[in-house]
Order: C-alpha cells, then structure tokens, then sequence
C-alpha cells in the first residue's frame, strides 16, 4: 500500500462550487483509482485528497465473444481493444483479453486528468485549448505517491505571502501548507472562524455567510471593525444587510461587527474595510433621508407610475386590490391602512437599494410618520412567510395582509398564463401558495375558497397535499368537500384520516359509496326533487327522514366528527333501504324519486369530500 | 495612477487605446473589447474608459454615485496562464502591497444582456473594496469566444479613493490642488438634470428606431465598424430613456431584446468578414 495525495489547484473557486467538487470528489476518486479518500481538502485555491492505494492497478480480463462464435467474431473484438487474435485467452468458454494490473504511476497522469474533467459545476467555463470545463481556471495538479511526485512537482502556498511548496511526503500534504500559512481543510477553517467570533463577542450571521466566508480565505484571521454611532439611525436590517450581503461582515451588535480576513496586516486591513463599510452606510444614509424628507405617504401617490406586473396595472392598482382583498378577508382597520401602504416603500429609493428589504422599510417609513404599530407591524409582515418553513406573520393585521398579497400575485399571475412548468417558477408562485395554505392551517386564518379563481383553487390546494401530514387521497377527498374555507379542507382531511378505522367513519363511507355507486350513474334519470308522496315504502320513508335530521348537522366547516357522528346515523337507514327497496322500480316516477333520495344523500355526505378518493 | 497602469500595460504588450468617442456605459462596449475579442486572433490593449450611465447621476450629492466616471480596462486574448498574477502586479506598480492588505477574489459572474455576452471571473477586493471587475469572457454577442480572453476593469475613482484614503470621490486629488469634485461636480449636476428630468422622450424614441435602421442598413452594407457604433447608439438612447422612467417592465425587456438581436448581427458580420479577410490572405 501507498499514501496518494492528489491536488487540483485553482483561481479562487466560488464557494458553491467548492460544495459541489467537495461532493463529487470521493465518488470520482474511488471510480478513477479504486479507494475512498481517508481526507479531503477543499478551498477556494485548492481540492485535495489523501488515499492509500494498492501500487499496481488491479489485473483486468475483458470478455469476449464465446469461443463457438471465434470464427466470426474474434478479429472484431481483438481489433476493438487494439490487440491482435494471437493475444486473446479463453476463460470458461469465452475468449477475452488478459489486462495485467499496471504499476499506478504510469495510470496517474490519466486517471488525475479523468478526474479533473469529471468534476462538473452548475456554472463552468472554459480558458484554454484544453476544452477542460471547470467553475475557474485550473493552473496546476499535483500527485504524489508517498515521497514520489508523479504528476507536478509542489503544491503553491497563500497566494500573497507562500510560494511553491514541497511536499516530501504524501502524508506531510496538510502540515507543509500550514506551514505556508494556508488551512487546507474546511472543517478546519470553519472551526477557527467560530472560535475566533466566539473570542470576540455575541455575533449573529441571520443571512448565514460564514458558510461561504469558509470558501473565501485560506488563512484564517478573524478581526473586529467598527464604524461612526451615527448610523445607528438607519433601520437595524439595513445596516445588517450592507454588512452581511454586501461585505460579508458579522454584525455584533451596536457599532461593531467582525469579518474575516484572508491575510495583510490587521490594523491596515481593519482600516480599510471600517472606510468601505462607512462609504455604503453613507450611500444608505442618503438614499434613506431623501425618502424619509418624502414621506410615506408622498411614496404612496408615486405608486401609479410604477408597474407591478406587465398587464396588470401599477402598484397603485395592487394597492386598491389589497384593500378589497383585506375586507373580504374580514381584516380590521389596520389590516386596510396597511393595505393602502404595503407598497408604498416600492416608490422609495432604498428598497431600490436594497429589494430584499422590501416591505421592512415601509414599515420603518410608516413608523417614523407616526402610523399605529399595528399597521406597521402588518406592512412589516406582509411578505411572510418568505420561505417553505420560514415565520409567520405574529399580528392579525399581518396575516390578513399576508393573504391578500399572495392572493392576488397568484391570481394576477395565473390571469395573465404565468404559471410554474415544472422547476421553473420565476415569479415565486409555489411559495406563494405554500405560504396561503401554512396562513390557513397554522395561521389559523380564514381564506374562504371562493375568493380564488378555479385555477388558482385547484393550485393552492395541491399545496395543500404535500404539507399536511395525511395521505394525499384525503387531501383530495377534502378538497371536493363544500367546506368554505382553506383551512377548513385541512381540517377535514385530517379528520378524515384520524376517524378513518371508526366504525362511524365506515358507516358513512359505505353510505356514500353505495348511493354514489348505485344513483351517481343514473344521475340523469333522477327526478329533480324529492317528492314524499311517492315515498311508498317505510324503508325509503325512514331513510327520507333521517336524512332530513341530519342534513344540517353535516358540514365540513364545522366540527368534522360531530358531523360524522350525525351523518353515521344514515348507515342502518341505507343499510335497511338497500333490503327492502328496489330502486328500479317499474313505475318511472317511483324510480326518478328513489334515485334523487340516493343522490340527496351522496350531495348530503358528499359535503365531507369525495369518499370515494379514499382506498378502502 | 493612470500613468502607472499604462506603463505596466504597455511593457505587457498591450495596444494603449483611447477612450472611445460615443457614450458608452462600460469599457467592455468599446469596439476594441466587443469586437476585438470576437475571432481567432489574440489582442492585448489598455485604455481609460469615460462610462455614461444615466441611471447613477445623483446630482452630485452623493459622494459614491455618478452618470459620469472613468474605468481603466485591459484585455489580454488569450489569457495566459499567469494572468492573475499578471493583474497583482500591476496592483504592485499602484503601490499597493500585497502583503499588508487583504487582497481577495470574490465570485462574481458577470452578464451584460444589451450585448448578448457574458463571462465567469471576480470583484477583487482589497480591504473590503471593490477595486476591479475580472472576467474570462464566455460569449459576446451571443458568440462562444474563441480564444478565452482576461477582462480588468478597474474602478479608477475606487481605487484612488484607496489609495488616497478618501471618502469622497469629490475630495480626491485629481491633480495637484485641483480635485475630482472641482473638474466634475457641476456636471454631475447639470447631467442628472438633463438625464432624469429633460431628455426629451419622443426624440429619444425616435432616435432610438433611427439607430436601430440605420445599423441595419450598415449590416446589409456588410460594414460591421459604423453599424457598432449605431448598437451603441441605441444603447444610450434606451439608457436615458430609462433614467426618465419612460420604460415599462415589459417594454424595458424588449428593447434589450432589441439591443442585443443588433449586437447579435454585428458581432456575426464582423467575424464573416474577419475569416473572409484570412482567405484573401492565405490565398
């Protein structure tokens, strides 16, 4: 056995590719030189691996054709590996060719090549004659077996302070970088990081940068910076994003933040990024008192020259649309002042600025121009929530404006043909509707159905299906119900499938299923209502009135399993009325009657959704 | 410092242009980047770029933010293997030293959607300061290069206020005892007027369709130099007409649609005749 050590060395890879080549590696290490590495090494300059490796590769036999078929097919096949027919052996029955193992170094060239171009990148570049694609340029590679170099002949150290380092020794790889000043491994750099920011005090990374802070430097010198007292009159997040999205900075709170740095002296390097960091809350200052100077409300009226969506008017007129939305929703006084100036900050410079702020600085606006919490804290919210698992709005106001907001890009889009197609989704749709359904189940808010266009319905709901927690066949069976809001479909689906093993459940599952079965087929040949008169038979009388008592009891909006409960008392009713009754009667009159009973019956149970969805 | 970079380039064997003499809103459209990146030969130039970017006026309030100010652009076709160390040099030749300041490449993919093109490379930072746009080239006018080429576009008023140490564009020392602000201050001004509140919308339009026409006919013509100017043409009309907000979403995209089909023919036309031209040749 050897001590391989295998080094690819770039221009400064992104950190998200250096995530995909630190995936990728061990799979393309073990295909190309048969181990897993025992270490792997990944930087923005360098991807590395440690592996012990047999020193010859492994004797190969390479199957033939059957040795009846020689005649004909021997010379294709030896000519197909580049043999002649006197080279090929026979091993039980079939010719082939006999590959003895190769000592690996003569294989290594190739095979460091083979992985060099099998790492592949979500975005890659060519840079040369080489037609090697890569996330950036490759300068140099680097094998070594034990002490032997085999491909290259250093490894290169930081790029500012190191220069071409010797590595005796495969072994040796990470201790001689270290010694260069380079960190090689991630994990490494990672630990530093945090206990370097720990050393210094309460950090908070809420954008989470030190994932791609660890990607950014070889060396780790954590510092701390601080800048004027007078930017503390900007909004907190605006500051926390110049820092973090702009500069990759830690906020710790106050005046004072840390960032990493990847080498240079420190008061030098503290310097200069206190004067950047200066320089954009400067830049921030200005744009945030020229719309402060303005006003809210001046923001507000400039909104009818700003488009929300081709096609779909101004945000003036998105605003007018929130406030009709926010009162269907049945939403309070703030939830409509909220909805007057949810947009307001999109007439502002700053969320020019700074658009993932969008919504947090109208807020700030309508703060400082005196607006009650309540509709601050709403226009605050009215993005929530902004990813699959992310908050929801806290106030009522919030919710209701979270709401309409998305009700309204979702209908807006949909109007207009902008739908998802399969990953693709530009105008965060999915989200949207995730976001409705988690407003209506967690948020405990009141969505009636019929505020969403058919479409729009159909695609919130099948939201609805992968987040909660039953099988989808009750969510669809849920969905077909009559239940007047969206929250109300959850409900019942869950209630479905926790009263599913119920003997009442059952009772009224084969009611439904035998009404639906029998009747839902000749719903044609139904009479268009109920006539009691025709009623001659005490069965079907008795299912007649039991139906009329539980009729009311049997809602999907209210409690689910006092509706079950009632709706169960149909089960003996149908039970007997299946005895005694002949549905097809002779008389066309008797028969239309019987069948509209049956249907009566499969719409009554059939507010609970279409049972018929659930397997049984 | 302009000198210092134009020494440094030119002893790398670079052509030193001069600024191109229509506006442009970056250095990469000046036909000696656009085009000349575009084939099979290799080509090395440096030269100072005035950029015009309407949308960026700030009146001169603002100390960070203009409609006017210069960029130092080189391109190295092909790119040599050593051409980041090439570019730390040159750093080295500003005075700056490597070794005492934090000098670090940051991903950065850059696209230009007016011109069809687009690149893989960098912002450098020292210190925290976005000092140079670095970019290997992928595609320029909807075209796969041929030759990879090095793109640096230093940022001249960011890093001299690097260098400097100035917070303010406005205070730097432009030239003994004159300052930035003395030279442009008042053009900042007047511009953001005259581009925000005054460019006149119709004759903008106008001159917009004249352009795009009249390149065409250049492109029938099969001269690809003046039909380039008219793309550029195009590009700054659209530019104003968007800083006086006279764009909608839907028709901003158009346009750059529009921009970019122009880029698209000249960049095809200036490489037929380029290969044309090596038949004559070698005939």
């Amino acid at each position: 056995m050897a001590k391989l050590l295998l080094e690819i060395g770039c221009e400064e890879l992104p950190a998200g590719a250096c995530r995909e080549a630190g995936e990728q590696l061990p799979v393309l290490v073990e295909r190309e030189l048969g181990a897993r590495p025992s270490a792997l090494f990944v930087g923005p300059r360098r991807l590395a691996a440690l592996l012990d490796v047999e020193e010859r590769t492994p004797d190969e036999w390479i199957k033939g054709p059957p040795e009846n078929l020689a005649e004909k097919a021997a010379a294709g096949f030896a000519k197909k590996h580049g043999a002649t027919v006197e080279e090929l052996a026979s091993r039980e029955g079939f010719l082939g060719l006999e590959r003895p193992g190769r000592p690996l170094r003569d294989v290594l060239p190739e095979r460091v090549d083979a992985i060099v171009r099998g790492l592949s990148f979500s975005k890659s570049m060519r840079w040369d004659e080489s037609g090697i694609r890569f996330s950036r340029p490759v300068r140099w590679t680097l094998a070594k077996l034990d002490g032997d170099s085999v491909v290259g002949e250093t490894s290169f150290g930081h790029r500012f302070t190191g220069g071409p380092v010797e590595i005796p020794h495969a072994g040796e790889y990470a201790e001689r970088l270290r010694g260069d000043g380079v960190e090689p491994d991630a994990e490494e750099r990672r630990r530093q990081t945090v206990a370097g920011l720990d050393a210094i005090g309460k950090w908070s990374d809420p954008a989470g940068v030190l994932e791609e802070v660890v990607f950014l430097v070889e060396s780790v010198t954590v510092l701390e910076g601080s800048f004027d007292e007078r930017f503390l009159a900007l909004p907190e997040r605006v500051v926390v994003t110049a820092m973090q999205s702009h500069q990759r900075y830690f906020p710790l709170g106050g005046n004072r933040f840390a960032f990493v740095a990847n080498g240079g002296d420190a008061d030098t390097v503290r310097a200069g990024n206190e004067v950047v960091l200066e320089g954009r809350l400067d830049d921030a200052t200005f744009t945030f008192e020229r719309d402060v100077q303005l006003g809210i409300d001046r923001l507000a009226e400039r909104l009818g020259s700003i488009t929300f969506f081709a096609g779909a008017g101004s945000f003036a007129d998105k605003g007018d649309r929130l406030r009709a939305l926010v009162e269907k929703l049945g939403g309070g006084e703030a939830s409509v002042e909220a909805a007057r100036l949810a947009k307001a900050d999109q007439a502002s410079e700053l969320v020019r600025e700074f658009p993932d702020l969008e919504g947090h600085i109208g807020a700030e606006y309508a703060r400082l121009a005196g607006y009650p919490e309540a509709v601050c804290a709403a226009i605050d919210e009215q993005y929530l929530p902004d990813a699959a698992a992310g908050p929801l709005p806290q106030t009522e106001a919030g919710k209701v404006l979270a709401a309409a907001d998305k009700l309204d890009t979702l209908a807006v889009s949909f109007s207009l043909g902008h739908k998802p197609t399969g990953s693709r989704d530009p105008y965060g749709l999915r989200r949207a509707a995730i976001g409705l359904c988690r407003l209506a189940v967690e948020g405990g808010l009141a969505i009636p159905r019929e505020l969403m266009p058919d479409e729009v319905r159909e695609f919130v709901e099948e939201r609805l299906e992968g987040l909660i927690d039953v099988p989808v066949e009750y969510v669809r069976a849920a969905r077909a119900s009559k239940g007047l809001d969206l929250g109300a479909v959850a409900r019942l689906a869950e209630a479905l499938h926790a009263e599913r093993e119920t003997p009442e459940f059952d009772a009224v599952y084969t009611a439904y299923d035998r009404a639906n079965r029998l009747a839902g087929r000749e719903a044609d040949a139904a009479a268009r209502e109920l006539d009691r008169s025709l009623l001659r038979e005490e069965a079907e009388q008795a299912l007649a009135d039991t139906l009329g008592q539980v009729a009311d009891l049997v809602s999907a909006d209210g409690d689910v399993r006092g509706a079950l409960d009632a709706a169960s008392a149909l089960g003996p009713a149908m039970e007997r009325f299946f005895e005694d009754v002949l549905v097809m009667d002779e008389d066309p009159a008797v028969r239309a009657n019987r069948l509209r009973l049956l249907l009566d019956v499969r719409d009554t149970l059939g507010r609970l959704g279409d049972l018929s969805q659930i397997p049984r | 410092m302009i000198r210092a970079l134009e020494g440094y380039w030119a002893d790398q064997g670079c052509v030193l242009m001069q600024p191109y003499h229509t506006e442009l809103a970056a250095g990469t459209m000046n036909p000696a980047t656009f085009l000349r990146c575009l084939g099979p030969k290799p080509w090395k130039t440096a030269y100072v770029e005035p950029v015009i970017r309407p949308q960026d006026g700030r009146y001169g309030e603002n100390p960070y933010r203009f409609q006017h100010y210069f960029q130092y652009q080189v391109i190295l076709k092909p790119a040599p293997e050593d051409v980041l160390d090439r570019y730390f040099e040159s750093l080295e030749s500003l005075g700056i030293d490597l070794r005492r300041h934090d000098v670090r490449l940051v991903e950065d993919d850059w696209e230009q959607p007016t011109l069809g093109a687009w690149g893989l490379g960098w912002e450098v930072w020292c210190d925290g300061m976005e000092i140079t746009q670095w970019t290997y080239f992928q595609q320029l006018g909807g075209v796969d290069v041929e030759l990879v080429p090095a793109e640096m576009t230093y940022g001249l008023e960011r890093l001299a206020m690097f260098l400097q140490g100035k917070r303010s564009a406005f205070e730097l020392e432009w030239a003994p005892g004159v300052t930035w602000g003395d030279v442009y201050r008042e053009s900042e001004r007047e511009w953001s007027a005259y581009n925000f509140e005054l460019a006149p919308v119709d004759a903008l339009e106008a001159r917009f369709d004249q352009h795009e026409q009249e390149c065409r006919s250049l492109v029938e013509r099969r001269l690809p130099l003046p039909a380039y100017d008219h793309v550029l043409k195009c590009s700054h009309a659209f530019n104003l007409l968007d800083a006086r907000g006279a764009i909608s979403v839907t028709e901003r995209a158009a346009y750059i649609g529009r921009v970019r089909t122009l880029a698209r023919e000249v960049a095809q036309l200036y490489l037929e005749l380029e290969s044309e031209d090596d038949g004559e040749a070698a005939a």
